[in-house]
């Protein structure tokens, strides 16, 4: 996939990235990587997923499951999927003015 | 979709498991997960690990997922608060370590500068003639040696802990301090090697100049290698065992050893201007040479460790510093 010229191929922040692969079901750390990379385009490094992991987790924002061996799965929590919502509708809201915008011109 | 309990994804890849195991993580990866801070690798090291090792066993390992773990480290010890607060170490402590490792780490850097300065032959000259100057010095080096023998006692609990923890595990996770002899041994092999290599040659020479180099370079390598050597140990140490009392020592040392070392940085230049006025404000005084940015840098460095340590020592003498014990 091509880099996009306006954003270096980050569409969103990882924190976004991260919810919207949870609220299709709890994932571990590599399996969060795999699902954001097919439904993005987006290579997170495990750096980058972890830090944003740790934040989301202290925010309340998804909490860690059971550890099967040294896998952790990860759930989204009420307060994340709320997060998500408002989050999406606000860029649904851009990407359908900017549609609109760009068709008039 | 709150309260998930639904089969965890990402397991569709029997053969992953045992590719990941497999491979190998190279050396400057491991470094890498090492030097996460201890909070941080007790509550996710294993998981770290192991999605790295599913990353290079898939084959996606490059530089840019080395710069994407460096970058989650700095960001690691930059932000202690992070780490959910329900780990093993609570968040006071872990917002104090990171500040304590960045003020040492001014204060070795401006500490080395300000030593370098006092080198200087006007300043060793005058410290003959002038008593005050003499005793600033000398409470400087008290100061440092009387914090070295505190910091080396709040050893012996971590130490303890490792040696608890039985002789196998504790062999290995000591086996990185075996760099320490091999670097002092290379130190001292290359100081005489450069002192005989430049004794009795201008101070320009070719070989005055390689010996200096040598000597640095030494010196950088020793040094960088060391510091990893211990932070290796240190962070390999059982946590969840009591060290409650060296880390308090620990705390109160830094604390002593930077206030200590800052009111005696500021003494020295007291003690010089009330003393040997010459060496700040004459023709060739401090102040009318272009030392005088380098030692402005030096004293504001040691201000700002001290400023950076100063919260750590206060708590350990304040009656909330109570160091956490846990249950293990």
């Amino acid at each position: 996939m091509a880099t996009d010229p306006l954003t270096g191929g980050r569409y969103a922040e990882p924190s976004v990235l991260i919810l919207t692969s949870l609220a299709g079901g709890p994932k571990h750390g590599y399996a969060l990587i795999q699902d954001i990379r097919e439904f993005s385009g987006v290579e997170v490094g495990a750096g980058t997923l972890y830090g944003a992991l740790a934040r989301l987790e202290g925010q309340g924002m998804i909490r860690a499951l059971e550890a099967e061996e040294r896998r952790r799965p990860y759930a989204i929590t009420s307060a994340g999927s709320a997060a998500l919502q408002e989050h999406l509708t606000v860029l649904a809201k851009i990407a359908r003015t900017g549609h609109r915008r760009l068709a008039v011109s | 979709m709150t309260g998930r309990t639904a089969q965890p994804q990402g397991h569709n890849d029997p053969n992953a498991a045992n590719a990941a195991n497999a491979a190998r993580l190279s050396w400057h990866v491991r470094l890498l997960l090492g030097g996460y801070p201890p909070w941080w690798r007790l509550r996710y090291d294993d998981e770290l690990r192991d999605t790295v090792l599913a990353i290079r066993a898939a084959g996606h390992w490059g530089a840019r997922d080395s710069r994407d773990l460096l970058r989650g480290l700095v960001e690691a010890w930059l932000n202690p608060a992070v780490v959910p607060a329900e780990g093993p170490m609570p968040d006071p402590t872990r917002r104090l370590i990171p500040r304590t490792a960045w003020g040492l780490l001014l204060f070795v850097l401006a500490g080395g500068g300000f030593a370098k300065l006092i080198d200087d032959p006007a300043v060793t000259s005058a410290t003959h003639h002038h008593p005050a100057i003499q005793w600033s010095l000398w409470g400087l080096m008290a100061a440092a040696g009387a914090t070295t023998v505190l910091m080396a006692a709040c050893t012996i609990p971590y130490l303890r802990a490792i040696l608890s923890q039985g002789r196998r595990d504790a062999l290995r996770t000591l086996a990185p301090l075996l760099v320490v002899p091999v670097c002092a041994v290379a130190f001292g092999v290359t100081l005489v090697g450069s002192w005989a290599l430049a004794d009795s040659t201008p101070l320009h020479s070719v070989r005055h100049v390689l010996a200096f180099l040598a000597l640095v370079a030494v010196t950088l390598v020793a040094g960088i290698s060391c510091t990893i050597a211990v932070l290796r140990v240190a962070t390999r140490t059982p946590e969840r065992r009591d060290v409650g009392i060296g880390r308090r020592v620990g705390m109160i040392a830094v604390g002593a050893f930077t206030t200590i070392a800052v009111v005696t940085v500021v003494g020295w230049v007291v003690a010089v201007a009330i003393e040997a006025p010459g060496l700040l404000h004459g023709s060739e005084g401090i102040l009318a040479t272009p030392t005088m940015p380098s030692l402005a840098a030096a004293v504001l460095g040691l201000v700002g460790a001290a400023t950076l340590c100063a919260p750590t020592g206060i708590r350990a003498l304040s009656s909330r510093a109570s160091a956490p014990r846990s249950s293990s």
